[in-house]
């Protein structure tokens, strides 16, 4: 059960990274189109 | 607190000390003229560094994590978050070139400025940290070079990376986000200290020494160990421990294994060890009072943490080692609720403690079920793999209503567990310990073993 925990820590880890950075992106340098 | 509630409250920690920094670097003023893509690039590259960092912590055996996350959890976690940071951080500067390719002359480390050769520097370095655990075995590399080579470009990676955001000073420019980064740092750099320098102290201070060297079926040993010096040590029946055997804890060449040995009787500890590779190969060969230094003890894969219910065992070879310490300390206590145990092995001569089994049946109440893979012609029990069909003749009625103890490799440990769902068991009821893929970058012995799943 536990490494079933992990792998969905894993992945709200890489979601979590990816919308973060792209809204700090956003917020920082503006829309990229 | 709970231990569940401990591990929510680290996995709370864990976000935040990935996600701080981005946080905190909003608090800069925001740059003039700068572009989406540059600052994507530059969230990666933080975010990365963040994850880099972070990835001292589960190996640096804590023990406040110890006791509440499985060890085999914590070092797959390592792993993947691992690779996971790697691609994070080569994204920065793939992104900054082909955003602006007049950067890619800043990889000239002879006409480059100081802040972009440390970060050539941290990526050749990176690449190498990722190749060299990745592909080891490849590589020919022994377990010991190995660690050695681990940490010295661990530290590399994250000295170089610090050293560039510093020099490039865009987002360190604000006390704050300077002060986070150098706490951070002062943080990985304790985790190594911690492990290489304050453990091997204390465990110099705690020695034990063989006791006996017990041959047992399938080419296996039990080490039983006392303490020299010292009072026992306590452990839960099924947690592991790291050994050093014979030299140093200061040497870099330390063992996990689990505890085969009752609970109840910490003044003399055991552990089963199977011959697989090199080190494990020599075990045989050790003579009483060699002195021993055991790190331990770690994971949650042990009866007290799941004390309420029957317990189903369910192992493959030399899985069966923290299996026989549960059996022992329960029997030891007298404890009277239905066991059922199905053990797989290649051979009937190989089943590990057959025998002791045998006569554990007489103390508990106990049911084992053998699987073997290639049985003799007499035999009348299950053959082949512990598979859903095999679970399904024997499970006792209320099998939904037990806990589950599953060791052994991860593709035994994935086939049980699916069946094991068919048959409607609560994941929340299954609890394993990996003995392959989990350890299998840092050490080759006992997780090497060939055991492969219908």
């Amino acid at each position: 059960m536990q490494r079933i925990y992990a792998q969905r820590i894993l992945l709200a880890t890489l979601i979590l990274i990816l919308v973060l950075t792209v809204l700090f992106a956003v917020l920082q340098g503006g829309l990229p189109f | 607190m709970k231990w569940k509630t401990k591990q929510i409250f680290w996995i709370v920690v864990y976000f935040v000390l990935i996600f701080a920094p981005l946080v905190i670097l909003l608090l800069a003023p925001r740059p003039a003229g700068r572009t989406f893509w540059r600052e994507l690039s530059v969230a990666l590259g933080f975010v990365g560094l963040a994850l880099m960092g972070l990835q001292f912590i589960p190996t640096a055996r804590l023990p406040f994590l110890g006791e509440v996350f499985p060890l085999d959890t914590l070092y797959n976690f390592h792993h993947r978050l691992s690779v996971i940071a790697f691609l994070l951080t080569l994204a920065h500067p793939l992104i900054l070139f082909v955003q602006n390719p007049y950067t890619l002359k800043l990889l000239n480390i002879f006409t480059a400025p100081w802040r972009a050769r440390a970060a050539v520097a941290a990526t050749v370095a990176m690449i190498l940290l990722v190749l060299t655990s990745v592909k080891r075995l490849s590589l020919k590399l022994s377990y010991e070079a190995w660690r050695v080579l681990h940490d010295v470009l661990s530290v590399t990676v994250v000295g170089f990376a610090l050293y560039h955001i510093f020099k490039v000073n865009y987002y360190t420019s604000v006390p704050v986000q300077r002060w986070l980064w150098i706490v951070m740092g002062i943080l990985w750099g304790l985790m190594i200290i911690y492990i290489r320098v304050l453990k091997p102290i204390q465990l110099l201070q705690r020695p034990y020494e063989i006791v006996e060297v017990l041959p047992e079926r399938g080419n296996t040993w039990t080490l039983n160990l006392k303490p020299v010096g010292h009072s026992e040590h306590h452990f839960r029946a099924g947690q592991v421990a790291w050994l050093s055997i014979g030299h140093s804890p200061f040497l870099i060449e330390e063992h996990p294994f689990s505890y085969a040995s009752s609970d109840v009787h910490p003044e003399i500890i055991g552990f089963a060890i199977k011959e697989l590779g090199d080190f494990t190969s020599t075990i045989g060969n050790l003579k009483p009072g060699t002195k021993v230094y055991v790190d331990g003890p770690y994971g949650t894969f042990d009866l007290d943490h799941h004390p309420d219910r029957n317990y189903v065992f369910i192992a493959g070879g030399i899985g069966s080692a923290p299996i026989m310490s549960m059996l022992r300390t329960l029997a030891d206590r007298n404890d009277e609720r239905h066991l059922q145990f199905f053990y797989g092995n290649p051979t009937y001569d190989d089943i590990i403690f057959r025998e002791e089994l045998e006569s554990l049946q007489q103390r508990l109440n106990l049911d084992v079920i053998h699987v073997l893979e290639r049985p003799h012609a007499e035999w009348d029990g299950e053959t082949g793999y512990i598979t859903k069909a095999v679970l399904e003749r024997h499970l006792s009625c209320e099998y939904q209503h037990c806990t589950y103890f599953i060791c052994g490799p991860l593709p035994m440990i994935e086939s049980v567990e699916r069946s094991l769902t068919e048959l409607s068991v609560s994941r929340s009821e299954m609890h394993e310990l990996a003995r392959k893929r989990a350890f299998e970058t840092t050490r080759k012995h006992i997780y090497s073993e060939n055991y492969k799943m219908a």
